[in-house]
């Protein structure tokens, strides 16, 4: 995995497996904690798939992060983990954005537009029966291709955080 | 060779299953006993001799009382199959203790169960279990490799993930990117599993160094797709990996704290079961194991995921077959 990080953004891209390592991420970190920001984003769109050895390392980092993170365009395979384990959101972390897969019947064609929790997806405590807004792209009609209740659980498991940060 | 036989009792029987269940029972001559009260069920089980073979189908709604007959103790092998319809993760916690209970079947007719049956019906009888062929159509051709380090690692999760993102047209908005990611996860968890957690040497192993692996140590990892399947397989020369770490894994809920106290907590299993329709573990005894992930590739993402899960744990033992 290979990162880089400017004034309150920290961008990955790579592979998030056994080979990143925890000490890079620290040593990433120190020179945005010198500038003693009250929040930086961690961008992490480019990186192509992650392994369970490389998600505990990065849940590592961020507990022991200086500064809260904010997940922006939050890709499939994260929000993935973000599900799938409870407490995620730790040391002020949170959600601003992420990626959502959308599919056009018509062509079957596939497209992931990114959202904004908040506004473009409210802050619910269930998203039963909830309904997202088929978009339009290229004079074509996408529609949501995910379950809405059990894709967005993260944010209406961690509603409360979410509320407080947004 | 043994005689096998394969039993039915069902809360709510659904025809189709039983009948299904029956024809394929017959077509790999073994005799199928539908029991439809628990009184003619035990009656049967009770007759049964002690040198038989018995797999027993049934379903979720009546774990409680499998629970109860796996106590008697029965002389013959017994082994459960049950059909689930609930979430596969409150099912594999609910028996994850009864050791009988081996396959749990997600009640999703879709086109390949009956083929599913079969193969489970026929892994049951002739306790041949190990091999990815066995599970993709005659045509598919099946890709293997070797590892032994970790640059073959990196290259062999790397080739699976270029052979699937290239099916898409360049500049056309494909989900093969995506299925590609999900494949690759697979692969790679499934082979950090075989690497690390089989392997008594390397269980502790800082995983971020590079490793070696002896010819005894080596993996092999076999793929193919037969045009609706698309399955993944990594061997290991340990046999180890046994059913209650497989149910537990898939059941447990998985807490940040939990995560990052230890090497994963079955994280990775539990990533692989996400990605994975079907997973299925062989195990010959002290000898090896296969896991096996097959997927599904479907246009929508949403059918994808919709789709029912099903867990499989073959085991036998080489010496003396279980």
């Amino acid at each position: 995995m290979r990162a880089a990080a400017a004034d309150s953004v920290m961008k990955f891209d790579g592979i998030l497996d056994e080979t990143t390592s925890f000490e890079n991420l620290v040593s990433l970190a120190q020179p945005i904690e010198a500038n003693s920001p009250e929040i930086v984003a961690a961008d992490l769109s480019k990186i192509q798939r992650a392994n369970s050895t490389g998600i505990v390392t990065w849940l590592r980092f961020v507990k022991q992060c200086p500064f809260p993170l904010k997940y922006v365009n939050s890709p499939k395979w994260l929000v993935s983990q973000f599900n799938m384990i409870n407490g995620f959101f730790v040391n002020g972390s949170y959600v601003e954005s992420f990626q959502v897969p959308f599919f056009c019947p018509e062509d079957e064609s596939y497209f992931v537009f990114t959202m904004l929790v908040g506004i473009d997806i409210p802050i619910l405590d269930s998203y039963t029966n909830f309904i997202v807004p088929n978009r339009m792209l290229n004079e074509k009609i996408y529609e949501v291709d995910i379950e809405p209740e059990l894709y967005f659980s993260f944010i209406s498991q961690n509603a409360k955080i979410f509320r407080e940060k947004i | 060779m043994k005689k096998s036989l394969i039993l039915t009792h069902f809360f709510e029987p659904e025809w189709a299953i039983v009948n299904k269940i029956n024809t394929i029972a017959k077509s790999s001559s073994i005799t199928p006993i539908h029991c439809p009260t628990t009184e003619i069920l035990e009656e049967t089980l009770s007759k049964i001799q002690s040198d038989s073979r018995v797999l027993f189908f049934s379903d979720e709604g009546l774990i409680s009382y499998v629970q109860s007959l796996c106590k008697n103790n029965y002389e013959f092998h017994f082994e459960i199959a049950l059909f689930i319809d609930t979430k596969i993760e409150s099912v594999a916690n609910s028996v994850s203790e009864i050791e009988q209970v081996k396959y749990l079947i997600g009640k999703d007719q879709n086109e390949s169960f009956g083929r599913d049956l079969a193969i489970l019906i026929k892994k049951f009888k002739n306790s041949d279990i190990l091999d990815l062929e066995k599970y993709l159509s005659f045509g598919a051709d099946v890709h293997r490799t070797k590892i032994y380090n970790s640059k073959q690692k990196h290259d062999s999760v790397a080739e699976i993930f270029d052979f699937i993102s290239g099916w898409g047209d360049p500049g056309y908005s494909h989900p093969y990117d995506d299925y590609a990611r999900k494949v690759s996860e697979v692969t790679d968890e499934l082979i950090l599993n075989a690497i690390f957690n089989a392997n008594p040497r390397l269980k502790s192993a800082d995983r971020s160094l590079e490793f070696i692996l002896s010819e005894a140590e080596c993996v092999d990892v076999a793929w193919g797709f037969d045009g609706e399947v698309f399955g993944v397989s990594v061997k290991d020369y340990f046999g180890k990996f046994n059913r209650e770490t497989v149910m537990q894994y898939i059941s447990a809920q998985r807490h940040f704290d939990d995560v990052t106290g230890n090497s994963s907590a079955g994280l990775g299993l539990k990533l692989i079961l996400e990605r994975t329709h079907n997973l299925i573990t062989n195990v010959e005894v002290e000898r090896t194991t296969e896991v096996l992930a097959l997927v599904r590739f479907d246009a929508r993402n949403r059918k994808f995921e919709k789709r029912k899960k099903s867990v499989y744990y073959f085991s036998v033992n080489t010496k003396k077959i279980s």
